[in-house]
C-alpha cells in the first residue's frame, strides 16, 4: 500500500460515500461516525463480525472499515467467510486495527483480496484521505 | 393324428433345445433390456437426513474426514485432545485442515510439548480447553450439517467412531461447542490476559485508546464538539 495519498484534498472532501465500519469498540464507532458523517458520508455500524458479514452481503457498500480483533466472530472470520464465497474481491474491504500483527500476515490479507489495511492509532485527516482512496481506486 | 411315443419324445426334445438355443442366442439382448428397468427406490426421499455410519478403524476414519474437510465450505469445529490429533498427524487430513478456505477453529488441550501438531494453524484459530472440559470426547462439524464423533470402548481395540447427519445430533454437538469456544481462550494469550478474561492484549486497547483520543480531539478542534454529544463516556 502506497503510504503517499495520491488523491486530491479537493477529492477527498467532495467524495460521498457508503461506508460500513465493523468494530466492537463502540467509543471508536461513535465518533468515527460522527467524524465520516461531517465529512459528508453515509456510515451503517456492526459492532460485532457476524453483523458485518450479514450487511456486507445484503448491502452495497462503497468500502468498508474491518476491525479485526473482535470477540467470538472476529476479523479474520469475516475475511475467511466472504473468501469462501467468493465474495472477498468484490468488496472494499480496509482492515482498521491495533492488533499486533505482522508486515507479512498484512501483505497476505491483502493477496487474498482485502483493498488495503490501516493500523491504529493514525491521524484522522490521514484515516479519511486514506478511506476515499482505497474506496476510489 | 396319434403320434407314436418315441416320435412324440423326439419332437418335444427337439422344441426344448431349440428355445434354449433361442434364450442363449438373445442372452444379451434381455440382460440390456433388464437394466433398463428402473429400480425401485422406496422411501429415498425421507432417508436423505438423518443418516448414521459406524466407522471401525483408522484408515476409514481418515476416509471420512478427509471427505469432510475436503467438501466443507463454511465451517470447520474441531474438538479433541493432542492426543487425539497425534493419531492423525502427518495424514492428509492435517494438511487438508491447514489449508482449507472454511472458518476452521480448534479446542484442544494446548502443551508446549504438542505445540507442533498445530504448527501452520494461526494462533486465532486455536482456543485452549481447560480441564474441566478435558473429557475424553473428541468430534468435528463441517458446515454445521454433518458431526464425527469418536467413540472410546475399552471392549473395542480398533479406533471407532459415528458420522451422522442428524440435525438433532449435529446442533447439539454445535451448541456446546459454542459454549465451550466462547469461555475458552485463545493460545497465545497471555495468563494475565486469560485471567482479565480478555481477548485483546494490553498494547492494543493503548492503541484502541490513542485512536479514540486522536478522532475526539479533532472533533473538539475542528466542530467544538463535546464528549456529551459524542455520547462518549470517559
Amino acid at each position: 500500500m502506497s503510504k503517499n495519498s495520491t488523491i486530491k484534498d479537493s477529492d477527498v472532501n467532495s467524495t460521498h460515500l457508503n461506508i460500513l465500519i465493523i468494530d466492537d469498540n463502540e467509543q471508536i464507532t461513535k465518533m468515527l461516525t460522527t467524524f465520516l458523517e461531517l465529512k459528508n458520508h453515509n456510515c451503517i455500524v456492526a459492532n460485532d463480525g457476524e453483523q458485518g458479514l450479514r450487511l456486507i452481503q445484503e448491502n452495497k457498500h462503497d468500502v468498508v472499515l474491518l476491525d479485526l480483533a473482535m470477540p467470538e466472530f472476529d476479523g479474520y472470520a469475516v475475511i475467511n467467510a466472504l473468501e469462501s464465497k467468493d465474495q472477498l474481491k468484490n468488496n472494499k474491504i480496509i482492515v482498521f486495527t491495533a492488533s499486533t500483527i505482522t508486515q507479512e500476515e498484512l501483505d497476505e490479507l491483502v493477496k487474498r483480496g482485502v483493498t488495503s489495511y490501516i493500523l491504529k492509532p493514525i491521524d484522522i485527516d490521514l484515516l479519511h484521505s486514506r478511506i476515499v482512496e482505497s474506496a476510489t481506486s | 393324428m396319434l403320434v407314436p411315443f418315441y416320435q412324440w419324445l423326439h419332437n418335444k426334445s427337439k422344441n426344448t433345445k431349440n428355445r434354449i438355443n433361442e434364450l442363449e442366442t438373445g442372452k444379451e439382448g434381455i440382460i440390456k433390456l433388464w437394466k433398463m428397468i428402473p429400480k425401485y427406490s422406496g422411501n429415498k426421499e425421507k432417508t436423505d437426513e438423518n443418516k448414521f455410519q459406524t466407522l471401525q478403524g483408522r484408515n476409514s476414519i481418515l476416509v471420512k474426514l478427509e471427505q469432510m474437510i475436503k467438501e466443507s465450505s463454511e465451517n470447520i469445529l474441531v474438538l479433541g485432545t493432542e492426543v487425539d490429533f497425534k493419531k492423525f498427524y502427518h495424514t492428509e487430513f492435517t494438511t487438508l485442515l491447514k489449508k482449507t478456505k472454511s472458518e476452521l477453529r480448534i479446542l484442544s488441550d494446548y502443551s508446549s510439548k504438542g505445540m507442533h501438531i498445530f504448527e501452520d494453524v494461526p494462533a486465532k484459530k486455536i482456543k485452549k480447553l481447560d480441564d474441566k472440559n478435558r473429557e475424553d470426547f473428541c468430534f468435528i462439524i463441517k458446515d454445521d450439517n454433518e458431526v464425527i464423533f469418536f467413540v472410546s470402548s475399552s471392549e473395542v481395540k480398533d479406533m471407532m467412531a459415528l458420522w451422522t447427519d442428524s440435525k438433532t445430533f449435529v446442533t447439539t454437538l454445535r451448541s456446546l461447542f459454542s459454549l465451550i469456544w466462547k469461555k475458552a481462550h485463545y493460545i497465545d494469550e497471555t495468563s494475565a490476559e486469560s485471567l482479565l478474561g480478555s481477548e485483546i492484549t494490553y498494547e492494543h486497547r493503548l492503541r484502541e485508546i490513542e485512536q479514540e483520543k486522536l478522532i475526539l480531539n479533532y472533533l473538539q478542534k475542528n466542530y467544538k464538539l463535546t464528549d456529551n454529544k459524542l455520547g462518549a463516556k470517559r
